[in-house]
């Protein structure tokens, strides 16, 4: 079966994924997340540029959209800080020179909706995400920083928007692949992590796992982010086929993990209990983030344009017209 | 490139909705038994295209072929609402895998040509989900085994010519090292079948047992060796139980009556529809996911879980939505939305319960051990 199309990442694709987490075992522990408290890091994101992560689906990049969902999972299952949609969206944007500098990590952007704009301190560049595409957005006056849920600075600016750009489409389904799979990852290992602590923390003489009240939760939040993996990975290879339903699908797998990693996220705390509630316990730095991820303005008519593309085609993949 | 566009089988679903044309009157989907005799018709045309042996082996009559073919064959008869997948494929897995050389040709012949049909007499008043404390009893009188006992909720009882009876051949509290399957006729003195009347429309069946006598040569497999068998049997059926079809064609009924109903545009309704259309992709892809384990090799136990659970719990969403939106109109009998709501209440149930598929993905998905 060495080349029939998979549901999972082939061999190609996983090895992406494990490049990205071995990188991360070295570079992003979970003592340096909780340390670093979810601000971008320019050095650590230089070594992740070094990876040639970066490029992945886009124009100058190595890889497509596969390649994108398979490293962003590995970088949301290690809590990874910085602009990693911010830098998918912008990167199928960017005209040749700016591109090198944001693939080279030398230069990031901040997406947002005016006046608030993602790390607007520390980018070169702002996109102003809404629902007629993206826009350049130029600043006119003074950043304001602002610290956010995850720790990282944002920034509230006046801007002049340009028109939208002509790639939007394509930039707004790549942002929302690797959100989804950065979601999927650091959802699915806290998850993970929470089935660990159900399955040691003991109470009333046994593993509190072994209680269905404790367990099918898990199960529901753990089924619910593999149906989204699927789907990202799903409208990860239709991005890279030419005239597929690839940014549809890129739109609903950004609502699906979306609405799974925020359910899941929500069950590790009940998991964990208290020691999920402390600061330097093992779900915060990856619940503030994932909450933070969904609150970016990647929805946008991602509903409607399903709903649409579900009346003309009917539900579901099926692709033979009847 | 999905394993879903691959041109033969884009072919072979193409040649099923092909076929479906004349059966689109059909509509027994979501109940079978009011019009039993039209889907015994639909299951011998099925039969004649040789598509209830799709992927058994070549030697006894089946076209060998790959399990994405099965599912893309009742994924798209599930969309047509014609039929589900009768119950006698399970049965002939269980022949295929355990049965003699006499039953293998007494019985497959007539299984893959659709001329007879099977009940699965499993479920007691006191064994449900704790399928194993079941006390129906099968005693050995010499080439005979006497069963006394009750069955009950078992589906199509009253329609077909057989029961694929599980009834126990140990001593009681054997569990299930104690269980044989056995083909019972449906007419045999001593078995009376009662309906129990569902709320969709359809029935479910008790089955009483006084004294039925079974032929020695009616048991399939070994004596007492029940359990391991009807695993191995419903492994084999896993890629076809909950194809997404069903829920496709839920989702397209919904959307074409929110247009009916002169909802359609609204801002709520369509945010709620596109949420829905999500569930129904990320279903798609887990059903999917069991054909490509099983494709592979793999065990599907954990992802055919996930899948039943999604799929059934799915089922519900959408009916409910339905009904939010439907108004009172949807309360007149006969509204494809009221069926929708009746009749997926049932899904959740039967085929094991959604708790039962939790705990079975704890278990063996997870490594939570005991969450019963």
């Amino acid at each position: 079966m060495g080349d029939e199309p998979s549901l999972e990442f082939d061999a190609d694709r996983a090895a992406v994924r494990d490049a990205v987490a071995t990188f991360c075992a070295d570079r992003c522990r979970a003592e340096y997340v909780r340390k670093n408290g979810g601000r971008f890091d320019p050095t650590r994101w230089r070594e992740l540029a070094e990876l040639g992560v970066l490029g992945l689906g886009s124009p100058e990049g190595e890889g497509g959209a596969r390649e994108l969902a398979a490293a962003c999972e590995a970088l949301g299952a290690a809590v990874f800080p910085g602009p990693v949609v911010e830098s998918f969206t912008a990167a199928a944007l960017l005209p040749s020179p700016q591109l090198e500098r944001l693939v080279a990590g030398d230069a990031i952007a901040g997406i947002g909706a005016p006046p608030l704009f993602s790390f607007a301190p520390d980018a070169t560049w702002l996109l102003a995400l809404g629902p007629d595409g993206i826009r350049p957005a130029e600043r006119v006056g003074p950043v304001e920083a602002v610290t956010t849920l995850a720790g990282e600075v944002w920034g509230r600016v006046e801007v002049d928007l340009s028109e939208p750009h002509r790639d939007s489409t394509l930039a707004l389904a790549n942002g929302r692949c690797a959100g989804a799979s950065y979601l999927v990852g650091a959802a699915s290992a806290l998850t993970l992590a929470a089935v660990e602590h159900a399955r040691t923390r003991r109470q009333f003489g046994r593993p509190v796992g072994e209680f269905q009240g404790v367990a099918h939760p898990l199960v529901t939040a753990w089924t619910n982010l593999e149906a989204a993996g699927l789907l990202v990975r799903e409208a990860a290879a239709e991005l890279d086929a030419p005239g597929g339903d690839g940014p549809v699908l890129a739109g609903a797998a950004w609502l699906s993990a979306r609405s799974a990693a925020l359910a899941a996220a929500a069950q590790a705390h009940q998991t964990f209990g208290a020691i999920g509630i402390t600061l330097e316990g093992p779900a915060f730095a990856a619940t503030r983030r994932i909450r933070q991820l969904c609150s970016l303005p990647l929805a946008q008519r991602a509903l409607g344009d399903l709903e649409g593309h579900t009346r003309q085609r009917g539900a579901g993949l099926r692709r033979t017209p009847r | 490139m999905s394993a879903l566009d691959q041109p033969e089988v884009q072919a072979f679903r193409r040649e099923v909705q092909s076929f479906l044309l004349d059966w689109e009157d059909l509509d027994a989907y979501l109940r079978h038994g009011p019009r039993w005799e039209r889907v015994t018709d639909f299951f011998a045309a099925l039969g004649r295209r040789g598509w209830l042996a799709l992927s058994w082996p070549e030697a006894e009559g089946g076209r060998a072929a790959r399990a994405l073919l099965e599912y893309v064959l009742w994924d798209e008869i599930a969309y047509a609402r014609a039929a589900r997948n009768p119950l006698c494929t399970i049965v002939a897995r269980t022949i295929l895998r355990a049965g003699s050389d006499a039953q293998r040709s007494e019985w497959l012949p007539a299984i893959r040509a659709g001329r007879i049909h099977f009940a699965l007499g499993y479920s007691e008043p006191e064994a449900g989900s704790d399928l194993a404390s079941l006390r129906t009893m099968a005693r050995r009188e010499g080439a005979f085994y006497r069963v006394d006992g009750q069955k009950c909720w078992q589906s199509y009882a009253g329609h077909v010519d057989h029961l694929w009876l599980l009834a126990r051949t140990g001593e009681p509290g054997s569990r299930g090292t104690g269980l044989s399957l056995l083909i019972v006729d449906t007419d045999a003195p001593g078995l009376t079948i009662r309906p129990l009347p569902t709320l969709d429309g359809d029935a479910l069946y008790e089955c009483h047992f006084e004294g039925v006598q079974v032929p020695v040569t009616r048991r399939v497999g070994p004596e007492h060796g029940a359990w391991q068998l009807m695993a191995e049997a419903l492994a084999d059926e896993r890629h076809i139980q909950f194809p997404a079809g069903r829920l496709r064609r839920d989702l397209d009924e919904v959307q074409a009556f929110v247009r009916s109903i002169g909802l359609e545009g609204r801002d709520a309704v369509t945010e709620r529809l596109g949420e829905l259309a999500v569930r129904v992709l990320e279903a798609e892809l887990l059903a999917l996911r069991v054909v490509e384990q099983m494709e592979t090799g793999r065990d599907t136990t954990v992802a055919a879980a996930a899948n039943k659970v999604f799929h059934t719990e799915l089922s519900q969403e959408i009916a409910r939505q339905a009904f939010e939106w439907g108004g009172a109109d949807v309360l007149v009998d006969g509204a494809r939305v009221q069926d929708l709501w009746r009749q997926s209440l049932w899904e959740t149930i039967g085929g094991g319960t959604s708790e039962v598929m939790r705990s079975v993905i704890a278990r063996h998905g997870l490594g939570l051990g005991g969450a019963r």
